[in-house]
This record gives C-alpha cells, structure tokens and sequence, in this order.
C-alpha cells in the first residue's frame, strides 16, 4: 500500500512538485498578509515572512525525499549522468565497451555451446527418461555397445523398463534413383523408436509384422536424406530403392537432427528382427537405449542391468565372462565425449572475462584519478561516499550493459564460426543457439562484471580527500600513488591470467606439431573411389566373383593416366572395419574379448597404390589365389604387439572374415603402420588378406591416377563396358585420401584453434593493460624525470627506471601464472599427444614470448619518458 | 517589531501531535495550521515552517490526515487537510501518551 504510493508519487513527481510549490507560495502570501496586517511596510512584511519561512528549496528537497522512491531516483539520475559522461567520452566508452564485448561475447558463446550440448535434454519425448545401455570388459570405463544376446537378456528380464531398442550401423550402398551411393544406415529393432518417442514426419512407423526375417525390406528414410537426395518429395512414401541390390519400399521419413552427433546421423533405417543370432565373433556394436518407467532413477535402472548381466555371463560363459552391464541417461551416453573439453572452454573463456574486466577496471581507475577534482567538489557540495559509489558503480553498470548487448551480437557471429568449424564429431552442433538461458546468462554476466571491475576503482575514487584534491593544480598525485599501485597489481593479475591461457595454447600447439610429424604410412595423390556391385545372379561363386575382378583390374589399368586398380572392403579413413581374430600361438588371449584389426581383403597392387612400405617378407601377391595356402600380411605394429621379440613371418592367424572352421593364415609379410584413423589413437593393427581368397561381391574401388584426368571418367566407363556392358562403373568421388586422413584431426586442430583465439585476445588485452599503466606512470613521473635529467640522468637511466617497475610487475604476474598454469594445464591432458602436461618447451617459449610482448607494451611509453625536455617538464608547475 | 521567542521549545515528536490536535476542529491549509497552534499555545509555541511541511507529508503518507485542493478565505487555490479516521484514532492514542509521559515527567520534577 505504502509502496504503491511511493510508486505513484514517483510518476506523478512533476505534478506533486507543482503542487507542492503552489502550497508554499500561497503560505508565503498568507503570511505577508498577516504581516501587513500587523504593520509592517510591505517589504518588510515579505522578507519577514520569507525569513520565517525558511529555505524553501531546502524544505521542498525534503520534503522530496519523504515521498516518492529517493534511491530509484538517485539512480536514474546517476544512470542519466553516467550516460551523458559516457556520450562525452566517446573514446574511452569505446574502448571499454569493446573489451568487455569480446570478454562476454566469447563467454556467452561457449555458454550457448555447453547450454545447448550438455544442459538441454535431448530432443526426444520425455527425455530425462531415456537410458543408454553398454557393456564394459572387467569394469573399465568404456562406451562399449552391447552384444545382442545381451541385449535379448536384457529385453526379456528387465522390469524397470517400459522399452528397449537396438541400433547397429549399416554401411550400404544405395541405388534408388539416380546414382548409386554409399551411405550409413542403421538396422532398428521393434523398440527402438518408442523408446526414443519420436514419429515419422512423413509415413509411418515400421509395424510389427516388419520385424519378423524375411519380411522387412521396409525402409525410412532420415530427414536429411529426403532432402539430399530427394527433394523433400512427398511422394516418395510407397517407392522403392535398391540397398545393395535388393528392393526396398519406402513407408516414412523420420524428423530431423534424430540423432545427436552429426557424424553417426544415418540417413535411413530399416528392421531388425531381434530373434537373429549372431552368427561367429561379432563384436559388441549394439547401441542399445531404453525408456524408464515413470519414477524410476537411472540408478536403480543400473543396478538392475547390472544383475542380469550377471546372471547372463554365467549363462554365457564363452561370450559374456568379465563383462558387466550398465545404464547411463542417455545425453551422457551421448556427449560424455566432449563434456570435459567443454568445461574446460568454459573455465578459459572465464579467465578471458577476468581479464577484459580487469582491463575495464585499469581503465576507470585511470579515469577516476582525472576526475579526482569533480568527485571532491561534489562530496565538497555534500554527496555521500555511498553517493558518489553508486554514481560510479552506474557508470559501470551502464558500461557492462552496453558490453553484454555487443557481446550477444559478438556472440552470435563468433558460434557461427564455431559451429561451422566444429568437427563432425562434435555431438548436437545444429541444436546449438542462443535461448533465454544464454539471455539470462548474459545480464547475471553484466551485472556481476559491472559491479566486480567498478567496485575497486568506486571505492578508490570515493576516498578522495575533496581539501587536497582541489588543491592539487593537475598534478593529481593525491590518489595517484595508491591507484598506481593498485593498478599495477591488477595488471600483474592480469599478466598471470594471460600466460595460463598461452600455455594452453602453447601446449596444443606443440602438441599439434608432433601430431603433424607421425607419419601417417601410406601417401596416395588424386583418386577415384567406385562402387561395383556383383549380382549373385551372374556372379554367383566366388571363383567368378574374383576372375571378373581381375578383368576389370586388366582393363581399367590399361586406361591411359591410371596407375593402379585396386579392389578392397574398405581403404584408409573409412571407418567401422575393425573385426576381431585369433592368433594361433596366443591361446592366452581372452575369447570373450578378442583384440580387434582392421581387415582388409583387398588385391595385391593395395601397397603399390597407396605406398605402403614393406618391411618385412613379402607383400601379397597375384599367386595367392583361392586354391593356394590361405596368407595374410599384417601391420607392424600388429607384429610388435603381438609377437613381440620373435619372427611374426610364419605365425598363424584367423581373421574374422574367414568362414568359421576355415585353416588359420599364414603371416608372409610384415609392412608399414597405417595411422587411418588420425595420429591420435595408439598403434592401429592391420590385416591384409587377399581378395582372390576371400571375394566380397560389393567391393569398394580406389583407381590412382597419375597425370591429366580430362575424360578420364569417359574413359573408365568404356573400358568398363569391355569387361560387362551390363556392370555400371559408379565413381562415388575423387580425392586425395592423405588429405582426407589428415582431416581426422580436425578436433585437436579446433581446441587449437578456440585456444589459440583466446589466447590472442588474452595476450592483446594484457599488452593495452601493461601499456595503459606504464604510459600512466610516465605521465604522472614527467616531473620527476624531468628532475633526474637535470641532475644529469642518462637515457640509459631513464630506460631503466621505467623497464625495472614493469619488469616488477610483469615478472610477478609471470611467476604467479607459471603457478597457475603448473596447476591448470592437467586438464588438458588427454587432448595433449605426446606433450607432457608440463612440457618445458611450452613452459620455457611462453613466459619468453608474453615477456617480450609485455617489453614492447611498455616501450613505446617509455621511449616517450627519454624525451622529456627537463626544462618544459619542471615549468609544468 | 520584536518576535515573540517561543517560550518553550518543541520536544522531539511532538509536532505531529499538534499537527492532528490542530487538525481536529476541521479541515484547514498548512498556513492555517501554523497559525492554529500558535493560538492554542497562546503564543508559546511556534511551528518552523521547515519542520511543517515535511511533517504534514509523512502524515499524509502515513495515513493519518488527508490533503485535498479547496479554495480558500482569500479566493486562492489551497491545499486542505484533514483528519482521517485513522488519525482521529492517532490523536487519541498520542494524546494519552502524552499525558502519561508529562506525568510522569511532572511526578519526576517534584521530587525535592
């Protein structure tokens, strides 16, 4: 009630101010009157009255003061200053404004990015509900899928759940309309979609009766498919396309942005019928989720898949021993990836905020020392202290707004470009925006910045003492000394801010450049990647399958400007060929949890082609056809690992692509490590077995070319169409598979690439800081020097007087950032390769660059301070 | 012409009281009120212009007297005050404080 009144005296402040005027001067009146009356002469009478009266302004402020909200007046009147000082300034707000920008911005936007990857649930219906499932061998942490017994397990026993579905990826090759496409698709079981709660945009869900074998040649299609390759057409419902030769009917189209990380996004799905067993070693690939039941946790969720899992590896010795069953919510199943890479942004772009504050607050400090004197005269005029704080703390406040305003629209610009240099990797980038919580990140952010870089320079500047303020003629020396001091603390600070920043990046770059040295062990210039599919009606053996590749091998080759032809399962930088063998003289390897090789069938000219050395043996051969000794050749790694300290030649190993039963290989040649999945991952195993022995009826073709490649396509088809005129040679793209390998680094070259921005905007900020206070102090000891000179101090001496004190403060801010960084750096450790955490190269280059850096901050200033004409300087006075 | 002094200076609280005592016979401008209790302390007590009208507004704010534009003796716009019932209940509770306090001040000052 009150305060509604109050609130109403403050809009209606001009009428009441009125009012109240009108009431006075009618007292006045009266009371003349009554003088008059009494017998005074009328100039008696008024200035009587008036006296008696007293000071009307004074009243009426008083009386102001009573009625209406005094603060929020106070402060608009502080804001309306603040602003016009701000106008009249442009310079100064300028500069402020930009550096607080550029530290909310960057911190808005790695807000957006972890409020949008980590924080927000996941698109699906209810999602806190939903739970990944995985297997892990002997309790080591991992993101294992789940074997699919497991998950029948699983299925049948769970009572916590109300579904559980099942996806496995399918590399196919689609041909539907146009071109034929190799493409990542996911095989769905019955209750994958529920468990998810999604819908078909288009169409409909796979029924029941689709997941029974045999009859599911059902297919939907992911969104981004429909509107790749066909054109968002509605129509496409009830059509059918080829998936390696066999026909599908298209029944829906699932929503877009389905699936977290972009880069395991498949673009269709068909039916999985659960009742399938796996047939051999097949890996555990399932990614299996599940919807809870209304209230239940994840934990108990976990204990209970834990215990069946139990119960199953007793059931299945052979397969499940060791292993053990967990729940995790499904956004941690999906993001934990990056999680700790993003909360580390987000620790470094809060350093970058402390620092652009601690600029600002430099900045108001050497401001507040120019206006010494306008702040004694209004505490002369009788402001409080409290005043005269929250007269600054607006001026602050009005700046941090400004900043945070620029910031969002920095912000904005900046996830742009970090969206679309995200690797693909990176899970839930297209769901990354700015939303009410990045809003309301961004005004806390303004206020607390406002408040936390005005409130020293506030304090500072209200300690004027207004007697000595005024009569300092400009010299300003009264808060000088203190703010000086004070400033270069904060300078210091920010110094040691700036060098745990550079570290990360001093790191990360070192770290790049050792990545950059591994040798990635094969090296290939343009080529072309086909597709050929073998219909089992015409090449129905085995035996037929390989005599028509080495036709096509034959004729291709002799295509002038190709240097080799050669037919794999799969080449360098594809992934998701990794498959479990057995070696023959390593019984002691755990058959419930076989190490794993890349497999690759592939013909003899695979070494030649892509220049893998040989290092040992023989490579394979054309000799090595279906009726001779089964062989393979392995990577040497592979050997080192498995073999270590005796002959690999000779050793027998199975790979996972050989029938069961089938006579083990021999190893006939030992070549050359292919990193192919990026330098990043420990030493890759690689197993070559011969095409001739193994033939794949969907091979994948890699055709070298050297020189010229005008009509080389033309000339690939024609000669293609001399092996079967009926084949189709389909080219899937060309290009250069080192490059395309070397672009699996693409997220350490990110984290560089975020860091090494900070860090720059880091080391900027700290220069204009180191440069604010030394041209700061050179201004205030312009005297001083000038005295020095006359006493015949060299330039020599000068120099050192003004290098020693930044050198002071420069080197503590160093030290304390060394300290800092010795602490900090270790969790950046499993984005460092082969860099220690404390690498001395790092820590040796970077207090040595951000010292030169902070030398020629403070160089130019001094140079300024050699100048000084003594005799210009000591009449300043 | 010599300014009667004010024989007693006003103790501390007690201009409000006044103001509603003074309010009490009807609604009157702040000149009037002045002028009200000077008369009713015969002289002896005068209000500070400066004190009464900020007075009048706390009272106004608090409830307790009520302002209102009228015309007054002169022909001139005033503001007019007057007691509200809640300040009516006011006059009576400050009225029976002031007795007891002056009382009790009276019993202290007799002591020998």
């Amino acid at each position: 009630m009150k305060l509604l009144r109050r609130l109403r005296a403050f809009f209606r402040k001009d009428t009441l101010d009125r009012e109240m005027s009108e009431e006075m001067r009618h007292h006045l009146e009266l009371q003349v009157k009554a003088n008059l009356a009494a017998g005074m002469s009328p100039d008696e009478a008024r200035f009587a009255a008036q006296r008696e009266f007293g000071h009307v302004e004074g009243i009426k402020e008083q009386v102001r003061e009573q009625r209406g909200l005094p603060w929020l007046e106070h402060m608009l009147q502080d804001f309306g200053y603040g602003f016009r000082l701000l106008r009249k300034s442009p310079g100064f707000t300028a500069i402020t404004v930009l550096t607080l920008a550029l530290g909310i911005g960057a911190t808005a936007a790695i807000f957006t990015v972890v409020n949008s990857v980590i924080l927000q649930p996941l698109p699906y219906r209810d999602s806190v509900r939903v739970v990944g499932l995985g297997e892990s061998f002997k309790g080591q942490p991992s993101n294992n899928g789940a074997w699919r017994v497991t998950f029948r397990e699983w299925k049948a026993q769970a009572t916590l759940f109300e579904s559980l579905g099942a996806a496995a990826g399918w590399p196919r090759t689609f041909t539907g309309l146009g071109l034929p496409i190799r493409i990542y698709g996911w095989r769905v079981t019955a209750g994958y979609f529920p468990t998810l709660g999604v819908q078909p945009v288009l169409g409909r869900n796979f029924r029941p009766e689709e997941f029974v074998a045999g009859k599911g040649n059902v297919l939907i299609l992911n969104h981004r498919l429909w509107v790749s390759s066909f054109d968002r057409r509605p129509d496409i419902i009830g059509q059918q396309v080829r998936i390696d030769d066999q026909p599908f009917t298209v029944v829906g189209v699932m929503p877009p942005n389905l699936w977290p990380e972009p880069i395991k996004d498949p673009e269709f799905f068909a039916p999985e019928p659960e009742s399938i067993s796996d047939v051999g070693l097949i890996p555990r690939y399932w990614d299996v989720l599940a919807r809870l039941q209304p209230g239940v946790t994840v934990a108990q969720a976990d204990r209970e898949i834990a215990e069946i899992s139990r119960r199953t590896a007793l059931k299945f010795p052979d397969t499940n021993k060791d292993w053990s069953g967990h729940a995790v919510p499904a956004i941690d199943f999906k993001v934990s990836t990056v999680k700790p890479f993003l909360f580390l942004l987000l620790g470094a772009v809060g350093f970058l905020l402390l620092i652009a504050c601690v600029n600002v607050a430099n900045l108001l400090l050497a401001r507040a020392s120019t206006r010494a004197k306008e702040i004694a005269v209004r505490i002369a005029l009788g402001a409080s202290r409290g005043r005269i704080i929250g007269q600054l703390l607006c001026e602050s406040l009005l700046i941090s707004v400004a900043g945070s305003v620029l910031g969002i629209l920095l912000a904005q610009g900046g996830l742009r470009v970090l969206i679309a240099s995200a690797p693909l990797s990176m899970p839930r980038t297209h769901e990354i925006a700015i939303d009410g919580y990045v809003l309301l990140f961004s005004c806390v952010l303004a206020l607390i910045t406002g408040l936390g870089f005005g409130l020293a320079p506030a304090l500072q500047a209200s300690r004027v003492n207004p007697q000595q303020a005024m009569r300092d003629h400009g010299r300003g020396n009264s808060a000088g000394g203190g703010a000086l001091r004070l400033r270069s603390i904060l300078v210091a600070f920010e110094v040691s801010l700036a060098l745990v920043l550079l570290m990360f990046a001093g790191l990360l770059i070192h770290s790049f450049l050792r990545m950059q040295e591994v040798p990635l062990g094969f090296k290939t210039n343009t080529c072309y990647l086909a597709k050929i599919i073998m219909p089992a009606s015409r090449y129905p053996t085995p035996l037929s399958q390989s005599t028509f590749a080495s036709q096509v091998i034959e004729h291709l080759t002799a295509v002038p400007g190709v240097h080799s032809v050669v037919f794999a399962t799969h080449f360098p930088g594809f992934s998701g060929n990794d498959r479990p063998f057995r070696i023959d003289s390593r019984p002691d390897l755990d058959p419930t949890n076989l190490p794993q090789a890349s497999t690759f069938i592939t013909t003899p000219d695979f070494f030649g082609a892509l220049n893998v050395r040989l290092l040992q043996g023989r490579l394979l051969e054309p000799r090595d056809t279906a009726d001779r000794a089964p062989v393979a050749v392995v990577s040497q790694g592979f050997a080192a690992k498995f073999f270590p300290g005796q002959n690999p030649l000779g050793q027998r190993v199975t790979a996972m692509s050989d029938a069961p039963g089938a006579a083990s290989r021999e190893i006939v040649g030992v070549v050359d490590d292919i990193h192919d999945r990026g330098p990043l991952l420990e030493r890759p195993f690689q197993i070559y077995v011969p095409f001739a022995q193994v033939p794949y009826p969907v091979p994948n073709l890699l055709i070298r070319v050297d020189g010229p490649i005008m009509g080389l396509e033309h000339s690939l088809r024609e000669a293609m169409d001399r092996v079967d005129p009926e084949m189709p040679l389909t080219i899937v793209t060309k290009m250069d598979l080192t490059a395309f390998v070397n672009e699996l680094i693409a997220p350490q070259r990110y984290a560089l690439f975020v860091f090494a921005a900070f860090a720059g905007v880091a080391l900027l900020l700290s220069a204009l800081g180191i440069y604010g206070v030394v041209a700061y102090s050179v201004t205030q000891r312009t005297q001083e020097i000038g005295i020095r000179m006359a006493l015949g101090a060299q330039r020599r001496d000068i120099l050192g007087l003004i290098f020693s004190s930044t050198g002071r403060m420069v080197g503590a801010g160093i030290l304390v950032g060394l300290v800092a960084s010795f602490v900090a750096t270790r969790y950046l450790g499993s984005l460092l390769f082969e860099v220690s955490t404390h690498d001395p190269v790092a820590y040796l280059a970077v207090p040595f660059f951000l010292a030169l850096v902070a030398l020629l901050a403070c160089w130019l200033p001094a140079r300024r301070a050699t100048k000084v004409d003594p005799l210009i300087a000591l009449r300043q006075e | 012409m010599a300014k009667p002094n004010p024989k007693a200076e006003l103790l501390q609280g007690t201009l409000d009281l006044l103001i509603l005592k003074a309010l009490q016979r009807g609604p009157i401008h702040g000149f009037g009120i002045s002028l009200e209790i000077r008369q009713m302390s015969q002289d002896m007590l005068r209000v500070e212009q400066g004190s009464l009208y900020p007075a009048l507004y706390r009272l106004e704010e608090q409830g307790w007297i009520a302002a209102e534009w009228g015309v007054s003796d002169n022909n001139r716009k005033a503001r007019f005050y007057s007691l509200t019932p809640a300040g009516r209940r006011q006059l009576t509770i400050e009225t029976a404080n002031w007795e007891q306090v002056a009382a009790a001040i009276n019993l202290v000052l007799k002591v020998t």
